[in-house]
């Protein structure tokens, strides 16, 4: 069954979002800014009205034609980059505010919100005010504020976003920890965040959810540029020539191995996945052994570290490749230079769409 | 980091505005009968005037806040053309002549007016009654707490409006625990500010109220009474004013330090 049924447009924002969100799943919503992550909260928790369609939770209409409910009434709780505590109210009487508001009495809904505080590492801020908190602090007892609730679908528009490395990866962990088992939906740009805390990825491209899976096939097997570049993994399209290889224009062959769990189909449109990392680059095509070998024109080179990531074109679409920054010299690597980029087969991962 | 200071001139215009505003206050306070004060402010009438203000100012303050604060939460959500014009209506008592103020509540309310006639046939009759005074008081206090309110209302982020939404409080729940608590400073600094606009409202009261020894004769009324007859107890009273003045200052000072609440 879904917890969350969204059918909706909302016109002036150039959305039409058609989603559904199994009960006891967190969903990650991914997409390039705009695409209509954060409208697609809004419309379930009550912060936008759909111009068209309807939205329902746990099999009620909380959104359509003839009806729209407030978000006091959707238990639809909403946690944010900006933790958005009550700065006139302690810890405890944050994270007790859902529960009070609900009717819970005061002494209940302290200890509720002491439990909760707990769940998340924070039971000896209980006293604190928000702005003696760290951001990562902040961020869990915003947690704890929101699951007092008992909500029926928690929505985290990028709460990690504006986090140090370090404290994002407590928070991340807390995250994990209790939202398993609830219904969620997270907007995030991270694909750690994906592993560790979704068991399902959404992708949102122009007000439109162009993909829906569960988390690892969909980033093992990704399908658009956008999923690609999300787990890491270059993506390259064309036509199955063999089990095992695609052509990615006439003449232009790459062999790699067939994923068992989607095989290509020879003469179907077919996907290959390369890492950046598993490219090498070379100014003459090196002979002899089963290696793929792509005449490329260097667009860009982008510095990482000790690493230097250099985007090119092949036959039409898009390559990274990541290579040290000696072989950048050594190669005299610049824009408009044609370079061989090889991958042994072993590195490329072909399925079919 | 050092401000870059600012030229020496400026201290000499500074010095003599400064002078400017103590001048008056400390002359007043060097005349004071200090010693006779006590029997001075223990007349009849001047402890009728006393008492009058400091009740109606206490009752002008309640009503500002009770019809005041609503206005100001629906101006602040308020946009185009409507908003605006309320944003003025709003307004215009603060800039508006005393008297002038209370002429315009005589020819609304008067006795003879339609809707004072109305009132008056359903039995109540503002005319020379403390009600009035009140009434005069209001109309011209009010709005220092709505504006005060609606400006902190609007520049305060609805963030937390709609977060509390979201974990379920109602409309009413939300106002109670998280809109009205976050421009409490505000609340408190209009509402000292409309006290003391009432205390020292004079031309309105007069025009619309009367002057009425126990009924509608105010602090400054009786001080505009008695500053030809008894310079001294005209005096005398004017200092207790001018002491209430100096503490609202105070206490709106206070609230506005310690009451600012970090975002």
């Amino acid at each position: 069954m879904s917890a969350v049924t969204v059918r909706a447009c909302v016109a002036e924002r150039g959305v039409d979002l058609a989603l559904d969100l199994p009960e006891g799943t967190v969903s990650a919503i991914v997409g390039p800014n705009g695409a209509g992550k954060t409208t697609l909260l809004h419309l379930i928790a009550g912060l936008a009205r759909p111009s068209a369609g309807t939205v329902a939770i746990g099999g009620r209409e909380v959104a359509g034609p003839t009806r729209f409910d407030p978000p006091h009434r959707r238990h639809a709780v909403l946690l944010t980059q900006d933790t958005a505590l009550f700065p006139h109210l302690d810890v405890l009487a944050n994270v007790a505010f859902g529960p009070r508001a609900a009717g819970v009495a005061p002494a209940k809904a302290r200890a509720r919100a002491l439990t909760e505080l707990d769940a998340v590492g924070c039971a000896a801020l209980a006293s604190r005010h928000p702005h003696a908190l760290s951001g990562g602090q902040a961020q869990r007892v915003a947690l704890a504020r929101a699951l007092a609730t008992d909500p029926a679908v928690v929505l985290l528009d990028e709460p990690l976003a504006g986090l140090d490395v370090a404290v994002a990866a407590e928070v991340r962990h807390s995250l994990g920890q209790r939202l398993r088992g609830r219904t969620a939906v997270l907007v995030t740009h991270e694909v750690l965040d994906i592993w560790t805390i979704a068991d399902r990825v959404a992708v949102l491209e122009a007000g439109r959810v162009v993909e829906t899976g569960s988390t690892s096939p969909l980033l093992a097997r990704p399908t658009t540029a956008f999923l690609a570049r999300l787990g890491g993994t270059n993506l390259l399209t064309g036509t199955a020539s063999g089990h095992d290889s695609l052509e990615l224009a006439p003449g232009v062959r790459l062999v790699g191995l067939a994923d068992p769990d989607q095989p290509p189909n020879p003469g179907e449109p077919a996907l290959a996945a390369v890492a950046p990392a598993a490219l090498s680059l070379h100014l003459a095509a090196p002979g002899g052994s089963p290696r793929n070998v792509l005449a490329a024109v260097v667009t860009s080179i982008e510095p990482r570290g000790e690493v230097a990531r250099v985007h090119l074109e092949t036959a039409g679409q898009l390559l990274a490749a990541d290579v040290t920054a000696q072989s950048v010299a050594e190669l005299d690597l610049r824009p408009g230079l044609t370079v061989q980029a090889v991958a042994k087969a072993t590195q490329v991962r072909v399925y079919g769409r | 980091m050092i401000r870059p200071a600012l030229p020496r001139w400026v201290a000499v215009p500074a010095a003599a505005a400064a002078v400017f505003l103590a001048v008056p206050l400390l002359a007043m306070l060097v005349r004071v009968p200090w010693v006779r004060l006590p029997a001075l402010l223990a007349t009849p009438a001047a402890l009728d005037a006393l008492g009058l203000s400091l009740r109606t100012c206490v009752l002008t303050t309640a009503v500002s806040l009770v019809l005041g604060l609503p206005l100001a939460l629906v101006l602040s959500r308020g946009r185009g053309r409507w908003a605006s014009f309320g944003r003025i209506l709003a307004t215009v008592p603060m800039v508006l002549p005393p008297v002038v103020a209370g002429l315009a509540l005589l020819v609304a309310l008067g006795r003879r007016t339609w809707l004072g006639g109305t009132l008056a046939s359903a039995g109540i009759d503002l005319a020379f009654t403390t009600a009035a005074v009140v009434v005069a008081q209001t109309f011209v206090a009010m709005p220092y707490l709505v504006v005060s309110v609606e400006g902190a209302l609007r520049s305060a982020r609805d963030r937390y409006d709609v977060v509390a939404a979201t974990l379920g409080a109602r409309p009413t729940t939300v106002l109670r625990r998280v809109t009205l608590p976050l421009v409490a400073p505000a609340i408190g600094s209009g509402a000292a500010l409309s006290f003391a606009r009432a205390l020292g409202e004079f031309g309105a009261t007069i025009t619309f109220a009367g002057s009425l020894q126990g009924t509608t004769r105010t602090l400054p009324l009786e001080i505009y009474l008695q500053r030809e007859v008894d310079t001294d107890t005209a005096i005398a009273l004017s200092v207790v004013l001018v002491a209430i003045a100096a503490l609202l200052v105070a206490a709106t000072a206070r609230l506005g330090r310690t009451g600012s609440v970090p975002s």
